[in-house]
């Protein structure tokens, strides 16, 4: 067996270099460079995306702006909706690059014990609380939030959550719902049924983030009720 | 954030943890690229260098086998010497050559060493030798230093210097033979 002695140290580089505090690059220069360089390479690879999408928009005879959907989010207008969930690609088998990261689940808990993520996406909604129509894609967890605040619970009092399906391909997916706390999430409830209610007891003062995960195959379609007792 | 999870994010594209990575090693990255270009690189080729290496480690995350590492750090230094090593090659004309660093262990089957094993011979071996010796082993083969210079440094004579260096290179042969009972004579 041969062996290059200094390929080993460079193996060893850790255990060697004794860090010079003296002249150093700047951290945030190093990071201005190295986004720019990446943007660089994003945006070549974005032109590519677009025109494939522009390609496909031809050909399923759709003209205007439509824009397409992501992997969960809120559902504004019923027509487009319907319209454009027939652009989506089925997955290819590509790696997804969508970063996983929350600003309200801490990063330590966005992988399980396996190093796998808890989710493909994490998406953060803006919702006011009461009424909402969201559609979710396998494998997203849609965290919900007031202007950034969660739902704070008052002295023995609770928050329901009504959860009712109502998907394009009418059977009901399997969803997950729970809640974020102290950056934390906490599975309260997973089925495949039609209408679920989910009721969240905390303690007083504290503050909750209701969070909804597709594990189903498809995307689903939920209307969320919320209520307070 | 652990290492773990950085990796991990890593891998997932995650822009928030190439911006941590960044925070925490460009100091490690800037002193191993300076260690090894000296005074033949101006300050904005380390910049670019240091830069390199990180655009390096985003674009190969998702290959990482984590548990053939002994740490991320360890893999970023790699990269960072390899940049600095191709470099001088492409833009100075230097090859850094060494005498006698290929090691013949064995005629067995051709097995390959991982990174964690390697670093770890290294730490036995420099655990072995004299502090001296040690210290001439590493500014030849670490910091690519000539055996004149070493010479210099260590106000010995060239010819002392490429016995310590023998001498290492036995050891470290030794080690990763398995053989026991490690026969270490002071020569000098």
């Amino acid at each position: 067996m041969k062996i290059k002695i200094s390929d080993m140290l460079d193996c060893s580089a850790e255990i060697l270099t004794q860090e010079n505090l003296g002249e150093q690059c700047d951290p945030e220069k190093i990071c201005d460079l190295v986004f720019d360089q990446l943007e660089i390479k994003k945006r070549s690879g974005r032109k590519r995306f677009i025109a494939i999408i522009t390609i496909a928009c031809i050909l399923c005879g759709c003209v205007g702006a439509g824009i397409l959907l992501g992997p969960g989010g809120k559902i504004t207008d019923q027509v487009t909706f319907e319209i454009e969930a027939g652009l989506i690609e089925k997955e290819s088998g590509e790696k997804n690059t969508t970063s996983i990261e929350s600003n309200f689940i801490e990063d330590q808990f966005l992988y399980d014990d396996y190093g796998n993520p808890i989710a493909k996406y994490v998406l953060e909604i803006d919702t006011n609380f009461d009424k909402e129509q969201l559609y979710i894609d396998n494998g997203t967890m849609l965290v919900l939030h007031n202007n950034g605040k969660g739902i704070e619970i008052d002295e023995n009092a609770q928050i329901n959550m009504i959860i009712e399906q109502n998907n394009l391909l009418d059977d009901p997916g399997t969803v997950e719902v729970g809640y974020i706390h102290n950056s934390r999430p906490y599975c309260v409830e997973m089925n495949s049924e039609y209408r679920t209610a989910v009721t969240i007891n905390g303690e007083e003062g504290e503050i909750y983030y209701p969070y909804l995960k597709n594990i189903s195959s498809d995307r689903i379609i939920i209307k969320i009720k919320f209520e307070r007792e | 954030m652990n290492e773990r999870i950085l990796l991990m994010r890593l891998k997932h594209k995650s822009e928030r943890a190439l911006t941590e990575v960044i925070e925490r090693y460009t100091a490690y990255v800037t002193t191993i690229i300076r260690e090894i270009l000296n005074d033949k690189a101006t300050a904005e080729d380390v910049e670019e260098l240091v830069a390199d290496t990180f655009i390096a480690l985003w674009t190969t995350a998702e290959r990482i086998d984590y548990i053939h590492y002994s740490s991320l750090k360890a893999y970023i230094g790699m990269i960072a010497r390899n940049k600095a090593k191709d470099f001088l090659r492409t833009h100075k004309n230097i090859n850094l050559e060494l005498y006698d660093d290929v090691l013949v262990i064995d005629d067995g089957v051709e097995k390959k060493i991982l990174q964690k094993e390697q670093q770890q011979y290294i730490k036995d071996l420099l655990n072995r030798l004299k502090p001296e010796d040690r210290k001439i082993f590493l500014l030849y083969y670490y910091q690519y230093i000539k055996i004149d210079e070493i010479a210099s440094i260590m106000q010995m004579n060239p010819q002392t210097v490429k016995t310590r260096l023998r001498r290492g290179r036995e050891t470290l042969r030794i080690l990763l033979s398995d053989e026991e009972n490690i026969a270490y004579e002071d020569k000098d």
